[in-house]
């Protein structure tokens, strides 16, 4: 190459050649890449296109064989032969002659109609324009020429009606002409349509485009192209199982409920909605992109982005089962976490700790919750035992005592009392909350301490005063007010002091040490880095929690508890935090390097990634881990649109400026002391643990409200929480029954009332509604037994015994209506029976669609029934 | 503490640790800055080879290649040459652009600012002298005079020599102090910039793993406030200026009295407005090393403060 002249026309030829072929080459592949190989959705729509093409011709060809084997095809043939011989008689000279004649006959006459009403019109204008001259002058010419014109008009009205006569008779002519052939086309036409309609949506199918298809999003910023792939998400019908062209799994929940036209997909399960080139891509598993997709129940976290309030929400029901954690474990206290703002402490009240537990006690349970109990909800934060006794001086020196244990287990018990008190013990259901050696207990709701080893805890003068008077001691408890005398509480306290002892538990401290003050110092600063009043009140700690920069400028103490600084980081928007602001320290090669990985690497071992962190270890297991993991993922500050917001019913109260409700008068007194909304729900106040109250008034009878608050028993076989319709995963219910109070044994305090009639009272004034009738209608034109006969006959006829016990009969998914005459009022059974979600929107019961006189039947038979007392 | 293991490990993705100097070349972010390295190498060896050969030549009193004896026509041998290489340069970036995405970073969020937050890849060197300049300077009077020093130099280039052929003993000097300001000033600060340059524009060697919590205690402090004068009092400032002035002054004087002494037909030949415009150039170029090892080893931020700029 090097000797070839530069001159020459072959100067480097080849090698010009060859790149021209090569770039000829490239610009192919340039073109296949930008058709194929980065679309690779056309292939997937293509593949959905044949699938969906398959399921219709099967669809076709299975109508097309019902049709042949109903007779459908035989009728059809002899139809279309009906409809030929139809035809040829039609042709025939003299018919048709005749209906060409008719049909001029007709236009004729409809020509004249017309000219008819032209002139009908004409006239109608003169007149009224006669007549607004006449009202303005009032001219007796003008009144003569309307009388003139009126006479016109009536004229050529009545020859239009002539006209009109004439046309009916025609048309039956004409009709009696073609007689059969119109039926016969309208019956043959039918018959192929549901064909042919079959046959069109196949043509329709292979019609569509291949495109990219996407939903816009403006006001959340987003361009959707999952559907570009997933073909048949919003299909109701199930095409192939295969991905990408399943239809969306509970569809008509979640897309029912939320047009993907209107929300797109990746608002819910994130992702990078935009991609399109490849999988990993499109479901956000890439690099730098920090939202790889939701899947399956996960997604459920999205919920909390707009729902202010997701229980009984369809389709959240894991969610809002994971989000009882947040409150099981009070992560609120530590941490900033909207909507979760003055829930009141998780701990109870410690400021006199040092008369309630034993020294040795609460050294032990400070070092580790979860060793003395492994249902303890308090976490563990590795103090040593020297860091748990300062703490434990600082609280038992607020206390005014001293290090000492008592030890009541070696006293002989008093039998006679045990006996009492564990009769008292089961008659009072205190194993309902409070959960002995493995049984009982509600750990999901009401959270009550384990009563397994309290003998060898609690002080006996301070369990004494304690069953007395809760309140007394820390006026927020969920502690009800039992009504015992002082014998029983006694009798109580021996019962559980004996019974419930622990047998690990030692006492060091049987001889009463002085505490020192430098203990107490260090007690003190213990406590306050690490927080301990976030969970309990600690009387003096309630200021030190100023935030640094307002106590620079002097602030000392805060009006409220939202202005209060949590100790732990704001949770806020730990769903949607950049992965690079997360401190993965010395885990960061050991852990994969994403928001999910960390949150939950957190919560198994919060001090796990560097020195120096406070966090404490709730020895969550691995299912609590995932739950929580899953709530925190969706606390986001993604941007929500407005019209996405659902918000609860306090944030829309709130919002609206209604004030709460609150208890008034001597029941307000009777609530506190009794927390019956630790179970029920009461105008919107309290758990959704035991049936809605709010209409007790105009639901129940108040023979029976007395007599259930005397003798508690259950109303439903299962409880109510039962699986909707297969949608709730939530737990399968156990047996439940209301405690026993002792409800109207004392008066209620200040006043000389029983609390019973004071409940009933309340009940009857403020819980009802005027929507519910006191009374049933009357129906005078039947007898009484005649009515409830066609009551029973109702009841029989629709069905109601697969649901309702009555007797011995029936099912147990609705109360038991056994007594039913006896609870309820008749009023509330009829309303119930009108629209049964009016009152309780997520009610299982059908809507039967019972006239007003069916409903009073029934609520009458329904009224019969009474359970005779024993 | 132990890190417990994630028992759903193997299902995540699991991030392949690399080393984090392959890591850092393989990104496609950084695909042309290693191209050019090896072409910045490869071409300037290949100049540097044929000067020293031609030089060799003409020390032995041969024809050098490239000079007039060889001479061809522009077009074909010229524009043929021309039209492959530039169908070798196509094929190259088609290839590219087709096995190569664009590299997209994190979604645009206007409330975080990203760490490190890099300028493209030419524009490194530029964004590295912020390190040791006020931004005025860094950014608005060196580029300046990097340009118009460039627009200059067939201006005061008055050396006819290595005119179609490659050569060093006869542009000693030119070649050195371009390539100094080229290969030292221009693209080693690039290379810094994209590869020694991590979150917080924090040093990190190839083999370190860069850390968006690393703490770096590192406290800088004025020239002036060395010797114990505030730098923003009055004496500090009249210290810094006469230390700046006086370093512009002695630079410009100094090799005028040396060549006067020793070359005064250099001198005359190149006139005193091209002198002092050279030197002028010459002495801000040099101002860059001097103020980074200034900064780098002692530690100096500013040798002097005004109230519009510091320098």
């Amino acid at each position: 190459m090097a000797n070839e002249n530069p001159h020459s026309s072959n100067y480097r030829a080849y090698l010009f050649a060859a790149l021209s072929i090569t770039l000829l080459a490239l610009s192919a592949w340039v073109i296949w890449n930008d058709e194929f190989g980065l679309r690779p959705w056309k292939h997937y729509q293509k593949e959905y296109k044949s699938l969906k093409h398959d399921k219709l011709e099967k669809d076709y060809q299975q109508a097309l064989q019902d049709f042949r084997r109903s007779g459908g095809a035989r009728r059809l043939a002899m139809l279309e032969a009906q409809l030929a011989k139809a035809e040829e008689a039609f042709k025939q000279k003299g018919v048709h002659d005749r209906y060409v004649e008719l049909n001029a006959q007709l236009d004729d006459l409809h020509a004249k109609m017309a000219t008819n009403q032209k002139e009908l019109q004409m006239t109608r204008g003169q007149f009224l324009e006669t007549e607004y001259y006449f009202t303005k002058t009032q001219k007796p010419e003008y009144k003569k020429k309307m009388d003139e014109l009126q006479r016109q008009i009536d004229t050529i009205d009545g020859k239009g009606k002539a006209l009109l006569v004439k046309e009916e008779p025609i048309r039956q002519a004409i009709y009696k002409l073609t007689g059969g052939m119109t039926e016969i086309r309208a019956e043959i036409e039918a018959i192929r349509k549901s064909l042919e309609e079959r046959k069109e949506k196949i043509a329709n199918n292979d019609k569509a485009p291949i495109e990219i298809k996407q939903y816009l999003i403006k006001d959340t910023d987003k361009a959707d192209r999952c559907v570009s792939c997933h073909a048949g998400i919003e299909s109701n019908v199930q095409v192939s199982k295969k991905e990408p062209y399943t239809k969306h799994p509970l569809g008509f929940v979640y897309l029912g409920h939320h047009d993907p036209t209107k929300f797109g997909c990746t608002f819910c399960h994130r992702g990078q909605g935009r991609a399109t080139t490849t999988i990993e891509k499109a479901h956000g598993n890439v690099k730098h992109w920090e939202e790889p997709m939701l899947k399956g129940n996960m997604t459920q976290t999205s919920c909390l982005n707009c729902h202010g309030d997701i229980k009984n929400l369809r389709g959240a029901e894991k969610i809002a089962n994971d989000t009882e954690l947040i409150r099981k474990y009070g992560c609120y206290s530590c941490h900033k976490i909207p909507g979760y703002e003055g829930m009141g402490d998780v701990g109870p009240e410690l400021t006199n700790v040092g008369t309630k537990v034993n020294y040795s006690w609460a050294v032990r349970w400070l070092m580790d919750p979860k060793k003395y109990f492994s249902t303890a909800r308090m976490p563990k934060f590795f103090f040593t035992k020297d860091q748990a006794e300062a703490i434990a001086d600082y609280l038992f020196s607020m206390s005014g005592t001293t290090r000492h244990d008592v030890d009541y287990a070696t006293a002989t018990p008093n039998e006679q009392l045990v006996e009492q008190g564990k009769m008292l013990w089961s008659q009072a259901r205190c194993n309902l909350c409070h959960m002995t050696n493995g049984k009982g207990g509600n750990h999901i709701k009401v959270y009550a301490p384990d009563l397994s080893k309290a003998g060898s805890k609690v002080n006996k003068t301070w369990l004494f005063n304690w069953i007395k008077d809760p309140n007394k001691y820390f006026p927020g408890t969920r502690m009800p007010r039992f009504r015992f005398t002082d014998q029983e509480i006694n009798a109580l306290v021996e019962y559980i002091v004996s019974e419930y002892q622990d047998d690990e538990a030692e006492s060091a401290y049987t001889t009463p040490v002085q505490i020192s003050a430098a203990s107490i110092k260090k007690g003190k600063d213990l406590i306050q880095q690490y927080g301990c009043y976030g969970c309990h009140k600690i009387q003096g700690m309630e200021m030190v929690q100023v935030a640094p920069s307002l106590k620079s400028q002097g602030v000392t103490f805060l009006r409220s508890d939202e202005m209060r600084e949590k100790i732990g980081t704001e949770l806020s928007s730990i769903g949607s935090k950049p992965v690079d602001l997360l401190d993965f320290g010395k885990l960061k090669k050991s852990i994969p390097n994403d928001r999910l990985s960390y949150i939950k690497q957190k919560l198994r071992d919060p001090r796990g990634f560097r020195l120096g962190l406070r966090m404490p270890n709730f020895g969550l297991s691995e299912k609590e881990v995932n739950e929580l993991a899953a709530v925190l993922y969706g606390f986001t500050d993604s941007n929500v649109p407005v019209r996405f917001l659902v918000p609860s019913r306090q944030e829309l109260e709130k919002m609206a400026g209604v004030p709460g409700y609150k208890f008034t008068g001597d029941f307000a007194k009777v609530i506190s002391d009794v927390k019956c909304t630790n179970c029920h729900t009461i105008k919107g106040i309290g758990a959704d643990y035991a049936p809605d109250l709010s209409l007790a008034g105009s639901k129940l009878q108040e023979s029976w409200i007395r007599s259930f608050l005397a003798n508690p028993d259950v109303i439903r076989p299962l409880l109510q929480q039962m699986p909707k319709l297969g949608l709730t995963m939530g737990p399968k219910p156990a047996k439940i029954t209301m405690p026993k109070f002792n409800l109207g044994v004392q008066k209620v305090e200040d006043t000389n009332r029983s609390d019973v009639d004071v409940v009933v009272n309340y009940f009857q004034q403020e819980l009802v509604t005027p929507d519910i009738p006191k009374d049933l209608p009357v129906i005078a034109d039947i007898v009484m037994p005649e009515q409830i006969a066609m009551g029973k006959k109702l009841y029989d006829q629709k069905g109601c015994v697969a649901c309702h016990q009555i007797g011995a009969d029936g099912g147990a998914v609705g109360p038991n209506l056994s007594n039913v005459g006896n609870r309820l009022r008749a009023g509330f059974i009829f309303k119930h029976l009108e629209n049964s979600r009016k009152f309780k929107p997520d009610i299982v019961e059908p809507n039967y669609g019972f006239t007003e006189r069916e409903r009073i039947f029934l609520t009458n038979y329904l009224m019969t029934l009474k359970l005779t007392a024993k | 503490m132990v890190a417990f293991p994630d028992p759903n490990l193997k299902q995540t993705r699991v991030k392949t640790i690399m080393n984090p100097f392959i890591e850092i070349i393989t990104q496609p972010d950084n695909i042309a800055i290693v191209i050019m390295i090896f072409m910045v190498t490869f071409f300037m060896a290949w100049a540097f080879q044929q000067a020293f050969q031609n030089d060799r030549l003409k020390a032995a009193g041969m024809p050098v290649d490239g000079e007039h004896d060889q001479d061809v026509d522009t077009f074909r041998p010229l524009v043929r040459i021309e039209l492959i290489i530039s169908l070798v340069v196509m094929v190259f970036l088609t290839i590219w652009s087709i096995a190569v995405d664009a590299p997209l970073e994190e979604i645009a969020n206007p409330t975080i600012t990203p760490n490190p937050a890099k300028a493209p890849w030419y524009f490194l060197g530029l964004q590295e002298l912020l390190v040791y300049f006020d931004p005025w300077l860094a950014g608005v009077v060196l580029p300046t005079l990097i340009v118009v020093g460039l627009i200059a130099i067939p201006y005061i280039d008055i050396n006819p020599k290595g005119n179609g052929y490659y050569t060093f003993e006869e542009r000693k000097y030119s070649i050195i102090i371009f390539s100094f300001g080229f290969f030292i000033l221009w693209l080693l600060l690039i290379v810094i910039g994209v590869f020694f340059r991590g979150p917080g524009w924090l040093w990190y060697w190839p083999w370190q793993e860069w850390d968006h919590q690393r703490v770096v205690f590192e406290p800088t402090r004025d020239l002036t406030q060395l010797i114990g004068i505030e730098s923003r009092s009055i004496p500090g400032f009249i210290i810094g200026a006469i230390v700046v002035i006086g370093y512009y002054v002695a630079g410009l004087i100094a090799p005028l009295r040396y060549w006067k002494k020793n070359n005064p037909e250099l001198l005359a030949k190149l006139g005193m407005i091209r002198y002092y415009l050279i030197m002028f150039l010459f002495v801000t170029m040099m101002s860059v090393p001097i103020k980074m090892i200034l900064r780098l080893v002692f530690l100096v931020k500013y040798v002097w403060i005004t109230p519009w700029f510091n320098v």
